[in-house]
């Protein structure tokens, strides 16, 4: 059992994501990660556990890998792709409580800026490590991200930017979601945000990358 | 108010100036280039000082010395202030400029048409005899605009910092499009000129004309002002007959008058067959089109392409990487130089070697530990591996928009008669290279200067309706709004053109 779940975490590791696919070179023509997590389900093995030993941990080495500057964007994105692909798999059994979630997480771009790759990584990132995730898209305004929280009103806030000219919006819809709802946690990240204005703002905390947001999630979740 | 003399090298010019007055100002005239817009982060505007002291930061020292340069004897100049009489020298530079010298003439038509092609970085003025179709002058210059940041949305940024920046933004370019027009006063042919047509992109068409560029700073990007603009050439003091001056409308919000030029040029909508139009830059725009119908799209490929977020990228300039051969690795640079860093079609062709050798693999990553993280393509030239990451996000956006644009439309890559490539950095770039990478594919051409070559088209009354034509034909594609961006994104961002997923 353990050497699969073990098998799993190195497909989400390298980024394998089922037979078809021709990455990484090296393992052409294997099972990646959906087949074996199917393979895992059939032989019997608790959902809860191919997510925390398997899937997780891959991604939680990726995580660490793209930190240190091991790897790149490509690759987790690919990671990501094969995490989201066996946690297809799985998701009938979240539903049914049997696969406990650390939490939930409302993430989105704010207004005024569409671009999604980042956000996207982070949402997978987060989702790989156990959390789930409600994905408000690009372009997101305050009131969609107020009417998100009334619905989630446990979840953690991530807000994303590309531009400097859209980072501005954060500031607005901090600021109406701590007056809605002080207890709220909330995250901002994207390529011209600094932790300096995450202070100016009153956000919570300004991370560098997923894998840092991840980590911070862990410690206040805990 | 203290006067300090500044003596520039090799020019030789003298200016006098208040103590407290920033290098750039000086310097920004005689060729000095400022990717970073002037925040001290890129090291371009290094500067030697010959004699006398300037005021400078911690910051800039360092990065100097990280340049291999003493701070001693250099500044960085948009971080540096006069304090005396100062002797500099600024680093001579060609800025190879890409006109356009085709001939077409629509018979009917008497006196002179200039044609301007206004772009992010060069401007290029051409005076034309309308009868006989003949170019009499070309010239061409630098945007002055480049001081603020080297690609669009630097400038974008800078304008919204206040009204006067944006102001400054119009008034410097206007000028210098007055200047480069007087130049051609040297034919004698100015009298007959009875009209200007200008042609650029949807930021440089705002600034130009004085519309709030705030609109295409955000989503929705919908700018009230697409519409062509017509000015009095006396009205912006140009030394012209008074004749109308007018900036062609934009396609959309993010496909400009110059690629309206570029599908007149090539002629794409009076096409039997499909034919595309790429344009590499910051905002990538790419068209298909053939007489059924056009379609556009603009993809955000990031400024790497300008050199801008590469540790050692610069503009095509004197002393920028332009090639580098597959095999040996040796390298070509602009004017012949010594090698001082690496423009787009060199970062092309570095990482194309790179992958030919084995360096890296297909994700753009070093196959082998490497001193530093840096692989030396010249002693003094090396590229890291986050530049190649850099140039992976730059092709995944133009690839994706390609593909998706295709998808759209139905249409395979191999229904296309061919793809062109326009602009500077289509001239430069080896198209083979580009293709085995995957940043390009199908039948690919360079098709040089289309924008100049349609705004000299433009200059006829008979083909100025069609722009009204191209216009009506053409629809925008949102790549935004397309669900399929995502995989088709992460499938680009690898090396050698392979389907990954």
């Amino acid at each position: 059992m353990e050497e699969l779940l073990d098998k799993i975490a190195h497909c989400v590791e390298v980024g394998k994501i089922n037979l078809k696919t021709p990455f990484p070179p090296a393992m052409k023509g294997q099972p990646g990660a959906e087949e074996l997590t199917l393979q895992a389900l059939k032989e019997g093995i608790a959902p809860a556990e191919i997510l925390t030993q398997g899937l997780i941990k891959g991604m939680e080495k990726i995580g660490v890998k793209f930190k240190n500057n091991q790897v790149f964007v490509p690759q987790v994105l690919m990671s990501a792709k094969a995490m989201g692909t066996a946690i297809k798999h799985l998701k009938p059994y979240f539903s049914d409580g049997s696969v406990a979630m650390k939490g939930q997480f409302i993430i989105g771009t704010v207004e005024g800026d569409l671009h999604d790759i980042g956000k996207n990584l982070v949402a997978m990132m987060v989702e790989g490590n156990g959390y789930e995730v409600i994905d408000l898209g690009v372009d997101v305004n305050t009131e969609k991200f107020l009417e998100a929280i009334k619905q989630h009103p446990d979840a953690y806030v991530g807000m994303s930017a590309l531009l400097t000219t859209t980072m501005t919006n954060m500031e607005q819809i901090n600021s109406a979601i701590k007056a809605a709802y002080p207890g709220v946690v909330t995250f901002i990240g994207g390529a011209p945000v600094t932790a300096e204005f995450a202070q100016k703002i009153g956000a919570d905390y300004y991370t560098d990358g997923p894998q840092e947001l991840v980590e911070i999630l862990n410690r206040i979740s805990a | 108010m203290k006067l300090c003399r500044v003596h520039i090298e090799p020019a030789g010019a003298e200016t006098l100036v208040a103590a407290g007055t920033s290098l750039a100002d000086i310097v920004a005239s005689h060729g000095v280039d400022f990717p970073c817009g002037g925040q001290g982060r890129c090291g371009n505007c290094c500067v030697e000082i010959l004699s006398g002291r300037v005021a400078t930061d911690a910051g800039s020292q360092q990065l100097l010395v990280r340049k291999g340069l003493s701070p001693a004897k250099w500044a960085l100049a948009c971080r540096a202030q006069v304090v005396e009489d100062l002797t500099l020298r600024v680093p001579e530079r060609e800025h190879p400029i890409l006109t356009d010298a085709s001939t077409f003439a629509d018979g009917e038509e008497s006196g002179c048409g200039v044609a301007i092609d206004l772009g992010s970085t060069t401007l290029v003025v051409q005076l034309v005899d309308l009868h006989t179709g003949r170019v009499l002058a070309t010239a061409s210059a630098l945007n002055p605009q480049s001081r603020h940041g080297a690609d669009i949305m630097s400038r974008i940024a800078f304008a919204l910092c206040d009204r006067a920046s944006a102001e400054l933004l119009q008034r410097s370019v206007r000028q210098e499009l007055g200047r480069l027009v007087e130049e051609l006063a040297a034919t004698g042919r100015l009298d007959e000129v009875r009209k200007v047509v200008i042609v650029g992109n949807s930021v440089m068409h705002h600034l130009f004309c004085g519309f709030d560029v705030a609109p295409l700073a955000a989503a929705p990007f919908q700018s009230p002002h697409n519409e062509a603009c017509t000015f009095s050439s006396v009205a912006l003091g140009w030394a012209l007959p008074d004749c109308p001056v007018t900036f062609l409308p934009n396609l959309s919000h993010f496909v400009g008058s110059d690629i309206l030029a570029g599908i007149e040029a090539l002629r794409l909508h009076r096409s039997d067959k499909w034919q595309a139009l790429i344009d590499l830059g910051t905002n990538g725009e790419i068209v298909i089109g053939s007489r059924r119908g056009i379609v556009c799209t603009s993809t955000a490929a990031g400024p790497a392409f300008e050199g801008v977020n590469i540790s050692q990228g610069m503009r095509a300039t004197t002393g920028a990487i332009s090639g580098v051969d597959a095999e040996t690795g040796a390298v070509r640079t602009v004017g012949g130089a010594a090698a001082t860093g690496l423009c787009g079609s060199g970062l092309v062709d570095a990482v194309f070697y790179l992958l030919r050798q084995g360096r890296i693999d297909l994700t753009g990553t070093f196959t082998e530990a490497l001193p530093g993280g840096r692989f030396p393509l010249t002693p003094a030239v090396a590229l890291t591996q986050q530049d190649i990451q850099e140039y992976l996000l730059a092709q995944a956006a133009i690839a994706t928009g390609f593909e998706l644009l295709l998808h759209e439309m139905g249409l395979e890559a191999s229904d296309l008669g061919r793809v062109y490539v326009a602009g500077g950095l289509g001239e430069a770039v080896d198209l083979a290279h580009a293709s085995a990478l995957g940043l390009l594919r199908g039948n690919l051409s360079r098709a040089g200067n289309t924008a100049l070559r349609g705004a000299k088209r433009f200059l006829y009354d008979r083909l100025a309706d069609e722009a009204e034509e191209i216009a009506r034909l053409t629809s925008h594609f949102a790549l935004e709004s397309c669900p399929e961006f995502q995989d088709a994104y992460i499938a680009h961002l690898f090396l050698g053109g392979e389907d990954i997923l």
